[in-house]
């Protein structure tokens, strides 16, 4: 999580706060793969999934005026889905201990145990077609998106490394955005792969 | 410059992106807030963005992708109308609720309180404002402590008798004084 993520989730949450339901949406959309590859590491069954994102961030959206910045936004939402899976767990399985539930949600970037094989071809299939859409942007889009989404800089600091306005940085980005998305909306138009 | 994708002004486009980003200006994000509920492409465009950046960062995130607006359609069916109550409402309206306490025990005080007879200063005295009066030129201290001490540096008028103690501020409460306290003849 960057500076720059909480910068942006800061304004996105104060607008959902003042009543923006744009700005709710554009957290819901931004967090959902998180939340759902969060979930699906306690509870197995995709459907199950679905429903605890929806009432996780349902279960944002009636708490929001709570919240008041001290965390980040993940990380509460994220404290919230855990919530959710324990009490689905526990509805499931009322006589099974919880404790291992820190150890279940632990591990960020391991890969779901039970990832049927065609599952994971079509992630594997979207991580190529992604690299390939990246590789064909030209030079100065490639280094300012990724400067940008994988190193979390701001358009200042990638104009210093640059040497050209952030004006012309965020054109870049924005031009680099366009044709990855164009590249990667075939791909995805399916619905992709769900856990 | 409409892109020709889709009938969503590049300007709009742009504006995400820097919304996106953390970088939007106050007017970006308006012209992004209205476009917002009356344009899909503009939602599918922030689904398919959020998704490369993902991606880039995670390929397992990238393969989680699915069509986006199922689940905002989903949310907004569960969504109470209005529960979002404006957070800076809550903040100026503890501090109102107490300052307006104050006033209506003030104004009290000041009703139940007797009337005083006017002395002859008072009668004499145009109709101003005592209270003004005594905080211009006067600390806190000066203020408190004129009901038994001269204003330092105020200069007596002439006519009127010199064991009477200047009003400087009338504090709206009827404390007794001790004999201690008066001034000496």
């Amino acid at each position: 999580m960057s500076t720059l993520d909480r910068d942006s989730d800061a304004l996105l949450v104060r607008e959902a706060q003042r009543g923006s339901r744009a700005a709710f949406d554009m957290l819901v959309l931004k967090y959902q793969r998180r939340v759902e590859r969060l979930l699906s590491r306690s509870v197995r069954d995709p459907a199950d999934v679905a429903d605890l994102c929806q009432e996780t961030f349902l279960a944002a959206y009636r708490a929001l005026p709570e919240f008041r910045g001290e965390a980040a936004f993940y990380t509460w939402i994220y404290r919230i889905a855990i919530n959710a899976a324990r009490r689905h767990r526990a509805r499931q399985r009322p006589m099974e201990s919880l404790d291992d539930d820190e150890g279940t949600f632990g591990t960020d970037a391991a890969p779901s145990d039970d990832a049927t094989p065609e599952a994971l071809l079509a992630s594997r299939q979207l991580a190529l077609g992604l690299n390939e859409a990246v590789e064909a942007l030209a030079e100065d889009q490639r280094r300012a998106l990724l400067l940008r989404e994988v190193d979390g800089l701001s358009y200042d600091e990638i104009a210093d490394l640059m040497d050209c306005p952030p004006g012309t940085v965020r054109s870049r980005i924005f031009r680099a955005r366009e044709a990855v998305a164009a590249r990667l909306r075939p791909l995805l138009s399916g619905g992709g792969r769900r856990w | 410059m409409v892109n020709p994708q889709d009938d969503v002004p590049d300007e709009v486009l742009e504006a995400l992106s820097a919304v996106m980003d953390g970088h939007a200006t106050p007017a970006e994000w308006a012209l992004v807030n209205a476009a917002w509920a009356r344009n899909p492409s503009l939602r599918e465009r922030w689904s398919l963005w959020q998704a490369a950046g993902d991606g880039l960062r995670s390929a397992e995130l990238a393969g989680l992708h699915r069509e986006h607006q199922s689940l905002l359609d989903a949310l907004h069916a569960q969504m109470p109308a209005r529960v979002i109550e404006h957070p800076r409402r809550r903040e100026w309206l503890a501090p109102l609720a107490v300052a307006a306490s104050f006033v209506a025990v003030a104004i009290g005080i000041g009703a139940l309180r007797p009337p005083s007879a006017p002395d002859a200063v008072m009668a004499t005295a145009p109709f101003a404002t005592p209270r003004a009066e005594g905080l211009s030129g006067m600390s806190f201290a000066q203020t408190a402590a004129g009901r038994t001490l001269p204003g330092v540096g105020a200069s007596q008028a002439p006519g009127l008798p010199a064991q009477a103690a200047p009003e400087i501020i009338d504090w709206g409460l009827t404390l007794p004084e001790s004999g201690a306290s008066r001034p000496h003849p």
